[in-house]
């Protein structure tokens, strides 16, 4: 079984359509509820007539599945032409999708509004979708023999909320002639790697006891041993690209060690990670007998990781790194349960008390319900392939303080929304490190002090201008505190205007792009490609100021 | 003899020298004994050079120590103490085999005095695969379809179609099983159209009902189709299916192309979310009607929640047991039973509780019982309302419900033994114990291979009085029909094994009677 997909139908590559602009004037405004013209034949039907066509070439797409959903509910498929037709539709608004095998939903052109009105003047529409991309190849030794069975990974990065991130998007596994394929991929940045190891799992070379050759870890295009210095390979819509890999088989050395404070009865796992935090599979073998362990694992720097949960579920974790040259005896790991962290909330109000009764001078409490506080996970693989974000939740021993459980070592963002209405916040801290300007690292098995939060409701409002614009940009604003430069809040620009209110004193840099949708902009070196265009502020506390800025084009 | 042997390679050698790691588990063993032999094309006889030989101790198959064979394919292994070894050789393109590989048996080499184990020949069988690309109406690929690999072979003595693999097919259609052994296959694809819909089943009341049934008058159910599930050479129907017939080193195509039909004239047996052993165990039983003329063609239609077959009107019958281990004790894992149809072949099976009962329903009819739990072994089955016999049971409708009692034993007996031929050894022969009242003790059946000197072991034999039988190149024999097995039980050995009994044994080989082999398919 070379090839375990599921079955899914795949792409369900929904496509809303594109109009045909001039044809319908009422794109991009706010639709009413009801048909714009009023019905004056409640019983008249009209038709619908169009053509879905690839993003690329224009050519017509024969056989694509094309829905109406609204006010009228039919789906055909389209002729060898492209084409599709449909009659007897009441007057109303529809919308239209498309989707066919092999294509994606064209999403950087679908309307805010989908709703399409079907009447008298309803005249054809034009959908088009975009073709998937390919990457085959493939993988041999150095002897130009291929590889079978060689597990080939690709990783799109994707950037969200302003930050980039590593997912898992495809994988393969090489059969017989070293060749692999992967499909349905997405236009966009992808590292591709392989690990030639699970090629091994029946070879009686590899499994004499007397061997001592594998092949490397994982391997990243073109010839990496570590996630961040791999080269990413960028993918425009519809493309297929080749990607040989040749290993080398390389000597393998043995380390071995014992564990220690393993929970009764639970099995560890065990993982090497490179430093990209990618994972390889390890072939350690433990003895519950005596808590050791051994294995044979190809040179490289990695961190070893054991995790076991014991029977109320908490999960024990142990982590060293080692850079593997030579063989490894007498390694010894200390599991630990994961760090948990609690979180306090100091309020400073200095206003009329509005959702918090009962607040004195004196009485610079503690309140849980003041704020919302997530950890962003930000080691690559950490971030992609478990939960990217943990939330803190009220503490069972109904103390007031909030609690982060199970934090896994590593390197995170402590992001943090007041609920309060008039608050912002004025510090975050974690013992002496200042949590808006520096990332919060968790240890492995450490201790960590509280994080401790301070709101204040003394805050200053800004409003500003976008020079020459009076358009919309959803998201386009973006306000950067110079005190916690990875912590910038977004805004809408309207009308070529914006606003914010609640902000912290310090000093700003503000940015107004067209779009801030594929834009690292929590990246400061990103950022600071465009300082020059971003205007500077200084804001003191119960302020109003005014900025004018200047519109950063990102999009053609 | 000159022989040249290298030995693993890929120029780390040196390296190896240098380091010696104090991991290597265990040394080979210094004896004075040898296994060595030549490794071959099973088709053409030619030498097999550079290509990875592994023996290990046959009571420890995982300590593998490999060679490579030299340029005229022979090998040898040095300094060995006595005892049995199994041998394993791999190489591209061909099977990775065991020596005289049949099945799950296969011929381990014993060394030490007075046994030859220098010149043995190691056949290797190159792989066979199918591939192939799957369409629609000529032009269109599919993909995702689910493309399954029933073999049909003989196993525990019977001729069975049994799930091999499934694979998926890629955006360009192709699907492709590689290494298979030479052998009878079936290829069967199963998928929807990926823009099939269900109609639209609207609960909503007012307009908006109106239009939705209005819509799926006109044209909505248009896109309501399925694709049957298509058996090789393309046909819906399992008895038109044609099984493909690989010899070692085929490379065989196999392509579908699919037509869509309304859904409502397709019987698709199986929903969404239905477990693929399910599906598997729909398909081969279908297969094994496979070229018989259908007596007629039945209307199926399709209900959308029809989950189960329904050509057949069965009377099916809730039974309740028990099992009693003999002598008392408690079952140290989890336990099943298994009843077997005798006449469809079905089996129904059913976990044993920790307090050793069990409840199932199984169509009425004759079943063969059996138990499958970690060390107890069925004995025979009791009932005080049901007709049995041995290890069967006519399960028939009735006022009450039916009681069982399973008597399952753990005091099993032991058969070493050595096949021969005018008292020298013959390897590679196969070993079935045989109950004497075969027909109601299918599952007290015993199989074995015997090793390079001609011995063999039978263990866990349930107490009781058995032939045993070696048959050269018996392997394509459907024994667990016993009229098969009749022309040999003369020249068996007659055995009475008591509980926890040991025995040594001799027994004659006989040859393969090629006329008794026709029987059955």
């Amino acid at each position: 079984m070379r090839r375990k997909l599921h079955l899914i139908v795949p792409l369900r590559a929904w496509l809303i359509i594109l109009f045909l602009g001039n044809l319908f004037p009422f794109s991009g405004t706010v639709l009413s509820q009801e048909p714009r013209v009023p019905a004056a034949n409640p019983s008249a039907t009209y038709k619908l007539e169009g053509i879905v066509i690839s993003s690329t070439t224009g050519e017509p797409i024969p056989r694509a599945y094309v829905q109406l959903s609204g006010d009228a509910e039919d789906a055909i498929l389209t002729g060898a032409d492209g084409r599709f037709h449909f009659e007897g539709l009441p007057e109303g608004r529809i919308t239209v999708f498309a989707s066919k095998p092999g294509f994606f939903e064209n999403i950087e052109k679908r309307p805010t509004h989908s709703k399409l009105p079907i009447g008298p003047e309803t005249g054809p529409i034009t959908v088009t979708l975009v073709p998937e991309c390919v990457i085959y190849g493939h993988v041999e030794d150095a002897n130009g023999e291929p590889i079978e069975n060689a597990k080939v990974g690709v990783i799109g990065i994707k950037v969200n909320q302003g930050r980039k991130y590593w997912h898992d998007a495809s994988d393969d596994r090489t059969d017989e002639k070293g060749n692999f394929r992967i499909a349905e991929l997405e236009a966009g940045k992808y590292i591709i790697n392989v690990d030639a190891n699970s090629s091994l799992a029946h070879d009686l070379v590899y499994l004499s006891k007397d061997s001592q050759v594998g092949y490397p870890g994982l391997v990243y295009y073109p010839d990496s041993l570590d996630l961040l210095s791999a080269s990413p390979v960028t993918l425009a819509a519809g493309q297929k690209v080749q990607i040989n890999f040749s290993l080398k088989r390389q000597r393998l050395f043995h380390i071995s060690g014992k564990l220690t404070a393993l929970p009764a009865g639970s099995r560890p796992d065990f993982e090497l990670l490179n430093l990209g935090g990618d994972r390889r599979p390890s072939s350690i073998q433990f003895s519950p007998q005596d808590s050791t362990f051994e294995g044979k694992v190809p040179p490289g720097d990695y961190k070893l990781r054991v995790t076991a949960s014991d029977p109320s579920g908490n999960d024990w974790m142990a982590e060293q790194r080692i850079n593997i040259s030579h063989d490894f005896a007498n390694l010894h790991l200390l599991l630990t349960v994961p760090v948990r962290l609690s979180v306090i909330v100091k309020t400073e109000f200095t206003k009329q008390p509005g959702a918090i009764a009962n607040s004195t001078d004196e009485d610079i409490g503690k309140h849980n319900s003041e704020v919302d506080v997530a950890l962003i996970a930000l080691d690559p693989f950490v971030a992609s392939r478990h939960d990217r974000r943990k939330e803190a939740v009220p503490s069972e021993d109904g103390s007031d303080s909030l609690i982060l459980a199970d934090v896994r070592s590593g390197r995170y963002s402590v992001e943090v929304w007041p609920l309060t209405p008039n608050a912002y916040v004025q510090s975050v801290r974690c013992g002496t490190v200042d949590l808006r300007q520096d990332d919060l690292v968790v240890p492995p098995g450490g201790r960590l002090p509280p994080i401790e939060i301070i709101l204040r409701d003394d805050g200053a409002e800004l409003t500003g201008t976008v020079r020459n614009t009076n358009a919309d940009y959803s998201s386009g604003l973006l306000i950067v505190p110079q005190f916690a430069p990875r912590h910038p809040q977004t805004g809408s620009i309207s009308n070529g205007e914006f606003q914010f209110a609640n902000l912290a004193p310090g000093e700003y840099k503000i940015f107004a792009f067209d779009s801030t949708w594929r834009l690292e902009y929590k990246n400061p070196d990103i950022l600071g490609q465009y300082a020059s265009r971003a205007a500077s502020i200084t804001l003191s506390t119960n302020s109003k100021a005014k900025v004018t800025v200047d519109l950063i084009q990102t999009q053609e | 003899m000159p022989r040249t042997i290298a030995i693993v390679s890929f120029g780390l050698l040196a390296l190896a020298v240098l380091a010696p790691s104090k991991n290597i588990a265990a040394a080979p063993p210094a004896g004075k004994w040898k296994i060595g032999g030549i490794v071959v094309d099973a088709s053409d006889g030619s030498p097999l050079p550079h290509t990875p030989v592994a023996f290990a101790p046959a009571a420890r198959r995982d300590e593998l120590h490999t060679i490579f064979t030299g340029d005229d394919g022979r090998f040898l292994f040095e300094n060995l103490n006595p005892g049995k070894y199994t041998l394993t050789a791999q190489r591209k393109s061909y099977l990775t085999e065991a020596f005289d590989e049949h099945g799950p048996y296969s011929t381990s080499i014993a060394v030490g005095p007075k046994l030859r184990s220098e010149n043995l020949v190691f056949r290797l069988h190159r792989d066979a695969s199918i591939s192939g690309r799957v369409t629609e109406d000529g032009t269109e690929t599919v993909r995702q379809a689910k493309v399954m690999l029933f073999q049909e072979a003989i196993s525990n003595g019977e001729r069975s179609i049994e799930f091999r693999a499934d694979e998926y097919t890629n955006d360009e259609g192709t699907y492709y099983f590689n290494h298979l052994p030479p052998g009878k296959y079936f290829v069967v694809v199963s998928v929807k159209p990926w823009y099939a819909r269900k109609p639209k089943t609207s609960t909503d009341t007012g307009e908006g009902k109106e239009i939705a049934t209005k819509y799926e008058e006109s044209h909505g159910s248009a896109l309501n189709v399925a694709y049957p599930i298509t058996y090789y050479p393309g046909s819906p129907d399992a008895e038109a299916a044609a099984p493909i017939v690989l010899s070692a080193g085929a490379r065989f195509t196999a392509a579908f192309d699919l037509h869509a039909f309304p859904a409502q004239q397709v019987h698709i047996p199986f929903g969404d979310f239905e477990p693929d052993s399910s599906l598997h165990a729909y398909i081969s039983e279908h297969l094994l009607g496979y070229g018989r003329v259908k007596p007629q063609q039945e209307a199926m239609p399709i209900d959308g929640d029809a989950r189960t077959p329904t050509d057949k009107k069965e009377e099916w019958v809730f039974i309740s047991g028990v099992v009693k281990l003999e002598p008392a004790g408690s079952l140290s894992g989890p336990g099943q039973v298994v009843f077997r149809s005798k006449q469809s072949g079905k089996r129904f099976s059913q976990q044993i509780s920790a307090q050793g009962r069990f409840q199932l329903s199984v169509p009425a009819g004759n079943y063969d019982v059996s138990a499958v739990t970690g060390a107890f072994f069925l004995m025979s089955v009791a009932s005080s309302t049901l007709r049995v016999d041995g290890q069967t049971v006519e399960i028939i409708p009735g006022d009450d419900v039916p009681k069982l009692t399973l008597i399952l034993t753990q005091d099993v007996g032991r058969v070493d033994g050595v096949t021969l031929k005018s008292d020298t050894p013959v390897a590679g022969a196969m070993i079935v114990l045989v109950p004497e009242d075969a027909v109601h003790h299918a599952q007290s059946f015993r199989c074995s291979q015997s090793d390079s000197d001609g011995t063999f072991t039978l263990a866990s034999v349930v107490p009781g009085k058995y032939t045993i039988l070696a048959i050269q190149n018996g392997w394509e024999l459907e024994w667990a029909n016993p009229e098969v097995l009749k022309p040999y039980l003369a020249q068996g050995l007659v055995i009475q094994v008591e509980p926890k009994g040991k025995y040594e044994v001799k027994v004659k080989i006989q040859q393969l009677a090629i006329a008794a082999n026709k029987a059955g398919k």
